[in-house]
């Protein structure tokens, strides 16, 4: 059961996900189940920041900044993007 | 005990494989020194097994494949026709055909699938493509059965490439393609295109002997990889791929022997991006039509 969502919770990449970047995008591997996922540019950037970021929302912050887009755009998606990777047991949301 | 050569590796066996060239010790390189073994037990209805780690099924659902441990091997169960204990890690390689199954059915399931699974288990990288050599290098066509690969590798060899692996391609550390063994697998409609003798299959593909001059009998350094992709009427016949979805291509068509292997997972996934780095896919979604093949060797042929 994952925690319930909060942005003052941080990621944390699983011990058994495996990332490769490959000109730009990524492929990831879940040693759990042998399943692999691609991530495309903008993907891999989100991934980039919320796995070296103190918390989800500082994560959101620094994605606005780079992408100079609304907050609260970058948070749906960030917010999609978590639940989807916690989902698939790629990262694990700790507290904060 | 006969000796043949199989994917740059000595093939020793109790029975006769017509496909493969005899093991030449003396010709032989000093890379071919690992020795795979092949047994051939008696048939033999298939005993009840749990414990499947991964399963491939068929078109109606039914089960063509499973792959689970048992004991210090692993059991590779070709319903219906035969089974394969495969020593961990090894080479060595025990064949339990089923009731009424032909060996030479098994041999090509030897050949095809259980070989490339061992291969992959050891250490190395064999991914479901064909391969020819070119005056610029090897050339690998990646895709799903039914893709096109063997039609594009014959197409290529009628024009004078040789031959370096019909269905499975074995890569070394070198990025080198090591040829597996000299057969064109052909379905009824492309066989009659290039001609060679004839040969049934298991699985309804034609085997084909190309003759000598098309065949490469040395590692051949890779010049490009294509996955095959569904033709799109209006756009290029080659793109290049994102990143992503050129190193998932390699990824979905490594063979594999054990799933649950974490540190051949692990050693795939990195040779497998460094490879996808240093030789990115282009994606090919050339028309599926004979008559169109050599247009797709002149646009081969025409890229830097």
């Amino acid at each position: 059961m994952h925690p319930e969502f909060s942005f003052a919770r941080r990621a944390v990449v699983s011990p058994e996900t495996l990332i490769r970047a490959v000109d730009g995008e990524s492929v990831i591997l879940n040693l759990k189940n042998e399943s692999y996922y691609g991530l495309d540019d903008v993907g891999t950037a989100f991934w980039a920041c919320l796995s070296t970021s103190p918390s989800i929302a500082a994560a959101c912050d620094r994605l606005a900044e780079e992408f100079e887009a609304p907050p609260e755009t970058i948070r749906k998606d960030m917010r999609e993007f978590v639940e989807a990777l916690a989902q698939r047991g790629l990262i694990d949301v700790t507290s904060e | 005990m006969r000796h043949y050569t199989v994917f740059g590796l000595r093939l020793d066996t109790d029975i006769e494989f017509p496909d493969l060239p005899g093991w030449d010790e003396e010709g032989s390189p000093a890379t071919r020194r690992t020795v795979a073994t092949f047994r051939l037990s008696p048939s033999a209805p298939p005993t009840p097994h749990k414990g499947w780690v991964f399963e491939v099924q068929g078109n109606d659902g039914t089960s063509c494949l499973s792959i689970g441990p048992a004991a210090d091997r692993m059991l590779l169960r070709f319903h219906g026709l035969a089974d394969f204990l495969v020593a961990r890690g090894e080479l060595h390689v025990e064949a339990l055909p089923a009731p009424g199954s032909s060996v030479e059915s098994v041999r090509h399931l030897f050949l095809d699938d259980v070989l490339p699974r061992a291969l992959s288990a050891s250490g190395r990288t064999v991914l479901h493509a064909s391969a020819v050599e070119t005056d610029r290098g090897a050339i690998a066509f990646i895709g799903e059965s039914g893709s096109g690969k063997s039609t594009l590798a014959a197409s290529f060899c009628a024009s004078g490439a040789r031959l370096l692996s019909d269905d499975g391609v074995l890569l070394d550390e070198n990025s080198r393609i090591v040829p597996a063994y000299p057969i064109h697998r052909l379905w009824p409609s492309s066989a009659p295109v290039f001609g060679g003798g004839q040969v049934p299959d298991s699985q309804t593909k034609q085997r084909l002997v190309p003759t000598g001059s098309r065949w490469s009998s040395s590692p051949a350094p890779l010049w490009r990889l294509f996955f095959l992709a569904p033709h799109r009427p209006g756009r290029p016949w080659i793109q290049r791929a994102s990143g992503g979805e050129a190193m998932l291509a390699l990824v979905r068509q490594a063979f594999r022997l054990d799933p649950t292997d974490r540190g051949r997972a692990c050693a795939e996934f990195r040779y497998l991006g460094d490879l996808s780095a240093a030789f990115p896919p282009l994606a090919l979604s050339h028309p599926r039509r004979v008559e169109d093949l050599a247009e797709v060797q002149k646009k081969i042929s025409e890229l830097s």
